[in-house]
């Protein structure tokens, strides 16, 4: 007997052209109409009006105190990731103690730190020694840093770097150690040497795999960012919070300042959502 | 989910609602974990006035024989206050008590009005709002009596008039009176929310900046000492508190500027406690305790005296 191939009809694939209540995000709608009424509700107050105009300067601080900072914690959580992984003894030790360390103090103590314990007196034995130093490169080297750390923006990127590389060397280090030995062994079966194989096989591999936790991390510093309001700062260099609480304290408007506040920062988490979206759905690993 | 992974998650969700209400409570609602530290404070000021004079005991002793000015009934109040600020209100390190000018002369004055009160230590820079939401009953912290505060809330008479002045680093000339604060260059650092915030901001050029704001003035100092700033706009009592706390380290510019008057606040509908505190406050000054208090805190604590 044979089979009619006419009866086999092939399966319908679901019309994605099709409204699908399940699907549609009805979360970023609802989002959406609220903060269109929060901006029409805002435009006829005067003192919402007033909050953002003090408050805007702060938007471009935030947004690049994190950009910095998460560009220098990506690099740095990299070395720490591979210096996790490294069979060297001293370098996986080192690296472990870092990232037990850091993650064992909370974000805020450490801004804390290095606002009001370390900055300070380390810019000035920089200082000293870049004084005192008898090479022109090493003294002039010595004293920038001193200069950096003496402004309030490096120390802001300093405390968020150095806290975040901590955790982002285990999500690196996740990745690397997912990649299947075989990929490591046919490498170096190939004649390449460990740091070959590992830079031109496995790193471009375990990089496109945690690409998505490592976006996600990124609007996770952007809150984080609001902790450099406690090392203090002048109107220029304010972040959003910082600005929220002079604002608010010289006019008594807790009220309105920090619904404001909360508003521009889950403005800009929401639209870097939607970038990690994009980059995930870009770099996302075909199965 | 089997049964055992079930039983063992409600466990410990109802181990962590026990411990969550069993953890003593952070901040300030239950009195009882406070006064054990509180309750000698208020017999303690007589103490250093016991030295000079024999007789100093027995003006002290008169308060508790007077009949009381007003009669709060005992009431509790809950009294916020930025315990960072000495000699108004700091917490004394070898006691852990929370000690200082404001402390005893709040002490005092509940002792003529038969109220208790019980200091909470607050971030200033929301410390009106709070009182506005009824979270204090009163707020004694070194604050200045303004015109814009006084649109949130009440505020006594004034119990202390001081100048405000600029800290700096000792032998550091760079700032040598207020005019030179003109000069962009030079960073002020002031706590938030402060009138020193609102006097530094008139004296600079540059206000975005040249004013430099910290939580608290602790940090100020502190970054003072470190070299970040060039001064603290600061005022007169409690530069001298620093510099008592910081000796060698710092030194006032010549210049005292302003005049203010420090007032205790209270809630705006809180008419009873506000006539019972000026009436108190009135007592006070005219029993001498007022004299005693101010003579230990602005005398005899800058030089070193120990605190009782």
């Amino acid at each position: 007997m044979s089979v009619d191939v006419q009866t086999i009809k092939p399966r319908k694939s679901p019309d994605t052209t099709q409204f699908n209540w399940r699907t549609f995000p009805w979360w970023a709608l609802l989002l959406l109409i609220s903060g269109l009424l929060a901006v029409a509700a805002i435009n006829r107050s005067v003192v919402y009006r007033d909050a953002w105009e003090f408050l805007k300067g702060g938007i471009p601080n935030t947004l690049r105190l994190t950009v910095t900072a998460y560009a220098v914690a990506l690099v740095l959580g990299l070395v720490v990731g591979l210096g996790r992984t490294s069979k060297n003894v001293v370098v996986s030790n080192i690296a472990t103690l870092y990232v037990e360390v850091i993650r064992g103090v909370p974000l805020i103590v450490v801004l804390l730190y290095i606002a009001f314990v370390a900055a300070g007196p380390l810019a000035v034995q920089l200082s000293n020694a870049a004084k005192a130093s008898t090479v022109p490169l090493l003294a002039t080297s010595l004293q920038t840093v001193a200069d950096l750390m003496r402004i309030d923006f490096f120390r802001g990127v300093l405390g968020l770097a150095v806290g975040y590389a901590a955790y982002l060397s285990e999500v690196y280090r996740a990745g690397i150690e997912g990649i299947p030995r075989g990929q490591t062994e046919a490498a170096r079966s190939l004649g390449m040497s460990q740091g070959q194989a590992m830079f031109y096989i496995i790193l471009p591999q375990a990089i496109r795999i945690v690409l998505p936790p490592l976006a996600n991390d990124f609007i996770a510093m952007l809150k984080d960012s609001a902790l450099v309001s406690a090392i203090g700062g002048t109107v220029d260099n304010a972040e959003l919070t910082l600005r929220g609480r002079m604002y608010a304290s010289s006019t008594f408007r807790s009220f309105e300042v920090y619904n404001m506040v909360a508003l521009l920062y889950l403005v800009m988490s929401l639209v870097g959502s939607v970038v990690v979206r994009f980059i995930e759905r870009r770099f996302s690993v075909p199965k | 989910m089997n049964t055992r992974v079930f039983r063992i998650c409600a466990a410990m969700t109802a181990l962590a609602f026990v411990i969550a209400a069993c953890a003593p409570a952070a901040t300030p609602v239950p009195p009882t974990p406070v006064p054990p530290t509180q309750a000698p404070q208020p017999t303690k000021p007589p103490a250093p006035t016991a030295a000079p004079t024999a007789v100093a005991a027995s003006p002290t002793a008169a308060p508790t024989a007077m009949p009381p000015v007003a009669d709060l009934k005992g009431r509790q109040l809950k009294v916020g206050s930025d315990t960072t600020y000495p000699p108004f209100e700091f917490v004394d390190t070898k006691t852990n008590r929370i000690v200082g000018f404001d402390v005893d002369l709040v002490n005092e004055i509940c002792k003529l009005i038969n109220c208790k009160a019980t200091f909470i230590t607050t971030n200033y820079d929301t410390i009106f709002v709070a009182l506005s939401q009824k979270q204090f009953d009163m707020v004694a912290s070194g604050s200045t009596i303004t015109d814009e505060r006084k649109k949130t809330v009440n505020f006594s008479d004034s119990y202390l008039k001081y100048g405000e002045t600029l800290l700096v680093r000792a032998g550091d000339t760079t700032v040598k009176t207020k005019d030179d604060l003109k000069n962009v260059k030079i960073i002020v650092g002031v706590q938030t929310g402060t009138s020193n915030e609102q006097t530094a901001l008139k004296l600079v050029a540059d206000q975005k900046s040249q004013v430099k704001r910290f939580d608290t003035f602790d940090q100020a100092v502190a970054a003072l000492i470190a070299g970040d700033i060039n001064c603290v706009e600061i005022d007169q009592p409690a530069a001298l508190g620093y510099m008592a706390t910081n000796p060698g380290k710092l030194m006032t510019v010549k210049d005292e500027f302003t005049s203010d008057d420090l007032g205790f606040a209270f809630q705006k509908d809180d008419k009873e406690l506000l006539d019972s505190f000026n009436a108190g406050l009135k007592a006070v000054r005219a029993n001498g305790t007022y004299d005693k208090i101010k003579d230990f805190w602005f005398n005899k604590w800058t030089a070193g005296a120990p605190i009782p």
